[in-house]
């Protein structure tokens, strides 16, 4: 039989409107099972002054809480098998994560993975890496002598509702396109902040008792950033960078691109690196 | 230009591996030392570690994830960062395109390509070495060369890697757009977003009649001689209009995109990121034949729709079609992405010295 022209092209249509209409992409998604429980009490570390807590996480919730007796506590809830944590010795301390396997695909609403943890009163430097993840981290009262995060697309919250015990050395956020507020940060008893972030909102929130001078550097790319000081502390902020809106509320000097409120010391210096968006200065 | 084609290059690695390489999901978290890794990875919503001695032969995607790479750990090709967060000591052999994240180059970080940003921070150890050019971009600074990327997208084009290319940027800017949009104009976003999920058969046919009938009405117009510049003004608020409606649709897209991995993005984020897989997605599928713009225009009449029902985003959806349709009157409709005037300060200063709101 042969083929007209005509067929032809009827067939050509014919395959190429189906090929516009089935294109399909197979999402994979994540295999569940029922929860199951991982219980972790981790005893502090003996012949150390300071112990060292690593958290790695993909997409979960992160709740960490101050109150254990001792180094950490507490439980991971989890319906992913391959999403079974794993606890590892590490120099002074212990890592906690959970070890994936190939082809594991994108979370739903049906997948669990709630860390439910509590810290000790001993000295820890704290590390905590996590992906897509909620996190509710209350650090009052505890021993952060080193504090790091780095998370991607995330919504976080870390508190200081009372003095950090000991002097923290530094505290180092890194985090993708996220929304996180770090509040009470004089309380954290720091010298040194540091705060890396790509495209999101971010408040950095300075009440507190603050102890001694604080040198707060802000790297910030697309975002939306609120800085909240307290009235009557000395509060510098100098800004550079692209195209960036800024707005002060409360009693504020402005010179050029610096930004001063009260006056004394200690004194908060906070440098502000934004390419683009809106910066609140407020005074709470 | 040079940045353009290197952009376009490592985006075309991104936009292959979201099409094609979708199951090597968040593979081997906590690899064995000295693992060797075959081929692309993307990593979405997870964290990787490339310990001592680890070797990943291929690119690699990072979406709002967490990648740590260790002093004697190699990538041995290009890494395009969305939305996450890159720490290295170690090597990288390819370029490195950061949008929206955060990349910390340690002592021993050593990268041979070029390395692009936009709209991310990245820091760099004076003792990392980085052997290609460092550009970091705002999007006051994109350069495009003698392209005109931002025109409506997806224009013709003979060549199909070339409009590949080129769909690639265009998604890109309009990312970028979006980002900015939503950083200015959350809250009417967010309003023209939830008309569309509200009523979106009602939204559709209002963009379709609107498309349809708005450049009968130009012509009309236009005939009067007298009123031409209306026209004129009428043609860029619709212009406009599609363009706000496409982003309010990418930021519905986001915003569920977000709800997959238990997030919830602000509006500037998740109109970003949704807005550039949506034009990805649908910048690819126009290279397909015959009906690959039909998503398009179901985006183009939905989000269109939208921003007229709901007057820019400037009032509660309207279930009335008459009020949905007045605001396509040209003279009547505002402008939609204007930046918001400065705010003042809202508290009044007892002993301030100079108080004004600053415009960098």
């Amino acid at each position: 039989m042969k083929i007209r022209p005509i067929h032809a092209l009827c067939i050509t249509l014919a395959a190429l409107i189906l090929l516009g209409c089935s294109l399909t992409v197979n999402v994979p998604t994540v295999d569940t099972t029922v929860t199951r429980v991982f219980e972790i009490s981790e005893p502090i570390p003996a012949n150390t002054n300071m112990s060292n807590v690593e958290i790695e996480m993909g997409a979960g919730r992160l709740a960490i809480t101050p109150g254990a007796e001792n180094l950490v506590e507490g439980t991971v809830n989890y319906n992913v098998t391959e999403w079974t944590p794993s606890l590892s010795q590490i120099s002074n301390g212990v890592l906690i994560s959970q070890e994936h396997t190939a082809n594991v695909g994108i979370p739903d609403d049906t997948v669990i993975n709630d860390w439910d943890l509590k810290l000790g009163q001993t000295p820890i430097d704290l590390k905590i890496s996590a992906g897509a993840y909620e996190g509710t981290i209350d650090l009052s009262g505890l021993s952060i002598t080193n504090l790091e995060v780095n998370d991607g697309a995330s919504k976080a919250s870390i508190r200081f509702d009372s003095l950090n015990s000991v002097q923290m050395q530094r505290l180092t956020y890194s985090t993708g396109a996220s929304q996180v507020e770090l509040i009470g940060l004089a309380n954290a008893n720091v010298s040194d902040v540091t705060f890396d972030s790509g495209a999101g909102s971010y408040t950095l929130d300075f009440t507190g008792e603050l102890q001694q001078d604080m040198d707060v550097h802000i790297a910030s790319g697309m975002s939306d950033t609120r800085i909240v000081v307290p009235e009557n502390t000395h509060v510098i902020v100098e800004i550079t960078g692209g195209l960036s809106n800024v707005n002060p509320s409360g009693t504020w000097t402005i010179n050029g691109s610096t930004y001063t409120a009260g006056s004394g010391s200690p004194v908060i210096h906070i440098y502000v690196e934004m390419a683009m968006g809106n910066l609140t200065l407020e005074q709470k | 230009m040079k940045t353009s084609i290197r952009i376009l290059t490592l985006l075309s690695v991104l936009a292959i591996a979201l099409l094609i390489a979708v199951p090597v999901f968040a593979e081997s978290h906590l690899p064995q030392t000295g693992t060797t890794y075959q081929g692309d990875k993307l990593i979405i919503a997870d964290t990787f570690r490339m310990v001592d001695g680890d070797i990943l032969n291929g690119n690699l995607v990072v979406i709002g994830s967490t990648v740590s790479i260790a002093r004697t750990a190699q990538v041995n090709g290009d890494i395009v960062i969305i939305g996450g967060t890159l720490t290295t000591q170690g090597t990288i052999t390819g370029n490195m395109v950061i949008i929206g994240g955060a990349v910390t180059l340690e002592d021993t970080a050593v990268v041979n390509g070029d390395i692009v940003s936009t709209g991310a921070t990245l820091k760099q150890s004076p003792l990392a070495q980085v052997s290609g050019s460092i550009t970091e971009q705002t999007p006051a600074e994109w350069s495009f060369g003698d392209q005109t990327i931002l025109g409506f997208p997806f224009k013709t084009s003979s060549e199909y890697l070339t409009r590949f290319l080129t769909a690639c940027l265009e998604a890109l800017g309009l990312a970028v757009l979006a980002v900015i949009v939503g950083l200015f104009l959350p809250d009417q976003t967010k309003r023209v977003s939830d008309t569309i999920v509200r009523e979106p058969l009602v939204t559709g046919g209002v963009g379709l009649l609107t498309i349809f009938c708005a450049p009968i009405a130009m012509v009309l117009i236009t005939i009067t001689i007298i009123l031409i510049p209306i026209t004129v003004l009428a043609t860029i608020v619709l212009a406009l209009a599609i363009l706000y409606g496409w982003i309010a649709v990418g930021n519905e897209i986001g915003e569920r995109i977000g709800r997959l991995f238990h997030v919830e993005w602000p509006v500037p984020v998740a109109s970003g990121i949704g807005v550039l897989l949506t034009s990805l997605v649908v910048g690819t599928m126009n290279l397909l034949p015959c009906l690959g713009w039909i998503v398009g225009f179901i985006i183009i009449i939905l989000g269109l729709g939208a921003v007229v029902s709901s007057r820019f985003g400037s009032s509660k959806y309207a279930n009335k079609l008459a009020q949905a349709v007045l605001p396509i009157v040209p003279a009547a409709a505002p402008a939609p992405v204007q930046p918001a005037a400065p705010v003042a300060p809202t508290s009044e200063p007892t002993e301030t010295k100079k108080k004004a709101t600053t415009n960098k």
